[in-house]
């Protein structure tokens, strides 16, 4: 076994080039998924008229559905969608060769992110103590004002460890747009290598950045529940010595954490 | 049933555990809103059985509450959460708002904690908040959720001294308790309760010293002899 | 962009035949990972010595890159580590490439579930196992393995049918499975009707993936149905 080392060096500064797509894709999607889950885990809770069922199937769907086909669909659908549009309207021109694959696969996605990150939001909502809500009534409050100024902030703590581990989740996913023309780390090493066989190592290459990018990323989302709960502790142990007996009817509230 | 209450009256709820009481109350402020019926608090009058959500907001600006649990808001300071009524709700200018809250929390002796988190606090300090959020928005009424039962045996005199100074001020209560020593002190009506009808209801001294109902005495003799002591303690 | 639905019914038979397929590439790794995962688990809980150092770097790089990247380094990597030994291994089947990719990935997870569960079960219950006479392997055996499977059963889920979900991707490196099938089917009509066959593959995917789910819950269902009976007796 003789690795190309020279050529490693080389190509490192190559690849890494291609990082901020994966990463631009990462955060897109992200915000894509988050905005999708906040909207359907709206949806869930309210238990709105037929659109609750409707996006209950949508998210089985989609969470029985291996991402990859998702991926493929959207990378074919979405430009038939589109040249079909151009057809029937004029309000958008389709041009087959300046088709943004970055933006079907971030599509694509934020949809099956978007129906796992549903589950987080509903749940986090569902561990805020119900008599928050109900004080938040009883001054008078909107249902909204409530949701904004009181729940909302309190259920988006609670949800920072699920939310943080589908960014994880998410980051090493994008390496399969590589299949779908986006030229994101992966795809990038495969093609700096083509040339001259050194395959191996161009991969290599990537899974070296790929494992220190998910290091720092992992090492900063523990500060950023570190600090979390770090506030809480203080809350609860604050200077005055003073404490809160839990009290029993309250229940527990269940902290989720998915493990995908 | 029918309750109707005087401006300035104070009325004590009372009766065994899984009667209603807390549900009666809770369909004053529309958080159960009632199947029919009507809720008129200062004029304001809502049919339960078709009413808008905006008209049951209208109604909770006219009322306050004080919860069992507390029910502070966990993300906001002790300032926060008596001003977050008057300045979401009433649209008041934040140090106008301010000024009314400090003077409450100075009231209940809470004001130097006025930066602190509702989880830094003790469940009496906590339902002293409680009680200024409630008074905050100066209601019509102000309906108090068993205030005193979740808390340690020690911290209930001093909440109870406090409601009592507040209804001396004149502000017409409602309150559900199952302290009948302290209701026999500050009410002027008392309300018996059983399996979701009323009772018995009527001047607080005859109802606590000579009911007329059978229930309401097997209720106050099974209670009565317990609590007089805890509470000349 | 509805043209060729036809061929949505046509693929079906075709597909299902490799069901199969995806489902050896499913449940191989996944008896493998089982056991190897315990292994990890257990270097990861004990001494931290130089064994436990290479363990840990193992499972965080397998954790920390992506799974399609790791297929291709065993993909193109295994044929040249095995040269080194003098066996030439290039012409073997991706199939065997796939497994061993997946093995090593999901041993990893498969390890941290574990490890969170052991972390978490009642270590007095290890201790009553010791009290009653066991010996190590016998409190393995009878206290440890099934506890810490019964809490790590939820986490094992979820990465079962990831897995399960995941072997689509074997295809890149020309395994045929019923995403494999799918996409030579794909390039032999050359871009006609594509969504309809994919959708044909989505559809078998997830009844797999329905199957798989009621097995866990039914697995789940039993474990605490047998638990409440020890609790009864």
């Amino acid at each position: 076994m003789h690795l190309n080392v020279s050529f490693m060096l080389e190509d490192f500064p190559v690849v890494l080039k291609a990082l901020p797509v994966t990463l631009g894709l990462t955060v897109l999607s992200y915000a894509g998924a988050f905005l999708i889950a906040c909207l359907f885990g709206a949806v869930i809770l309210h238990k709105t008229k037929v659109l609750y069922p409707l996006i209950l199937v949508f998210n089985t769907v989609v969470k029985g559905i291996p991402l990859l086909i998702q991926l493929l669909f959207c990378y074919y659908g979405i430009p038939q969608l589109l040249k079909l549009l151009s057809e029937k309207t004029d309000l958008i021109r389709y041009d087959p060769k300046h088709l943004s694959y970055f933006a079907f696969a971030a599509v694509a996605f934020s949809i099956n992110y978007g129906a796992y990150m549903t589950d987080v939001v509903v749940s986090s909502f569902k561990a805020v103590d119900p008599g928050q809500r109900e004080a938040a009534d009883a001054i008078g409050m909107t249902k909204l004002q409530g949701i904004w100024y009181i729940t909302g902030l309190q259920a988006l703590k609670i949800s920072i460890p699920g939310l943080s581990n589908y960014f994880m989740w998410l980051l090493k996913a994008t390496s399969l747009a590589s299949i779908t023309n986006v030229f994101e780390l992966l795809a990038t090493s495969r093609a700096s290598t083509a040339d001259n066989y050194a395959i191996l190592e161009g991969y290599i290459v990537a899974a070296a950045i790929y494992w220190a990018v998910c290091l720092i990323a992992e090492h900063l989302l523990k500060k950023l529940n570190q600090a979390m709960k770090q506030e809480e502790m203080i809350n609860e142990h604050g200077r005055t010595g003073t404490y809160q007996k839990e009290a029993w009817w309250k229940r527990n509230p269940e902290r989720c954490e998915p493990v995908r | 049933m029918s309750l109707s209450v005087k401006e300035g009256e104070v009325v004590a709820i009372i009766g065994p555990s899984g009667s209603g009481k807390t549900t009666l109350l809770r369909t004053v402020n529309f958080l159960n809103p009632a199947d029919h019926g009507t809720v008129s608090v200062d004029g304001y009058k809502v049919d339960a059985s078709r009413h808008k959500h905006r008209e049951a907001l209208t109604l909770r600006q006219k009322t306050g509450m004080v919860f069992q649990g507390y029910n502070l808001f966990q993300n906001r300071t002790v300032l926060q959460n008596v001003t977050e009524g008057l300045i979401k709700v009433k649209k008041m200018k934040r140090p106008e708002a301010e000024a009314i809250a400090r003077r409450l929390l100075k009231q209940v002796r809470m004001d130097e904690k006025e930066n602190s988190y509702p989880s830094q606090l003790s469940g009496g300090q906590q339902q002293r908040v409680g009680i200024c959020r409630a008074l905050a928005a100066s209601p019509k009424v102000v309906l108090l959720d068993e205030p005193t039962s979740a808390l340690d045996p020690e911290l209930v005199g001093e909440i109870l001294e406090i409601i009592k100074q507040i209804a001396e001020t004149g502000i017409t209560m409602i309150i559900v308790t199952h302290e009948i020593a302290f209701a026999r002190e500050i009410a002027d009506t008392v309300v018996f309760m059983k399996d979701g009808v009323i009772v018995e209801q009527g001047n607080a001294k005859q109802i606590l010293e000579s009911p007329e109902k059978q229930e309401t005495k097997n209720f106050l003799r099974a209670l009565l002899p317990e609590r007089s002591i805890e509470y000349v303690i | 962009m509805f043209y060729g639905q036809e061929l949505f019914g046509e693929s079906i038979p075709i597909l299902i035949r490799f069901i199969p397929v995806t489902l050896f590439y499913f449940l191989v790794p996944t008896a493998i990972s089982l056991l190897f995962g315990a292994w990890i688990c257990k270097v990861r809980t004990g001494k931290k010595g130089l064994l436990y150092r290479i363990v840990s770097l193992f499972v965080s790089f397998f954790r920390g890159t992506p799974g399609l990247l790791q297929l291709y380094l065993v993909f193109f990597g295994l044929p040249q580590l095995a040269l080194l030994f003098g066996y030439n291994i290039n012409r073997w089947h991706p199939g065997f490439f796939y497994i061993v990719a997946t093995c090593l990935n999901f041993s990893a997870f498969v390890s941290e579930a574990y490890r969170g569960a052991y972390e978490a079960i009642d270590k007095g219950q290890i201790e009553a196992g010791i009290a009653i006479g066991f010996n190590r392997f016998q409190n393995f055996l009878y206290v440890i393995a099934p506890l810490t499977l019964k809490t790590a059963l939820p986490n094992l889920k979820n990465l079962e049918i990831d897995l399960l979900k995941g072997t689509a991707t074997a295809y890149v490196i020309g395994v045929v499975d019923v995403m494999g099938r799918a996409d030579k089917l794909v390039s032999l009509h050359r871009g006609y009707g594509q969504l309809w066959i994919l959708s044909a593959a989505g559809l078998i995917y997830f009844l797999i993936n329905v199957v798989v789910e009621v097995v866990f819950s039914l697995t789940e269902k039993r474990l605490r149905l047998s638990e409440r009976s020890v609790h009864a007796s």
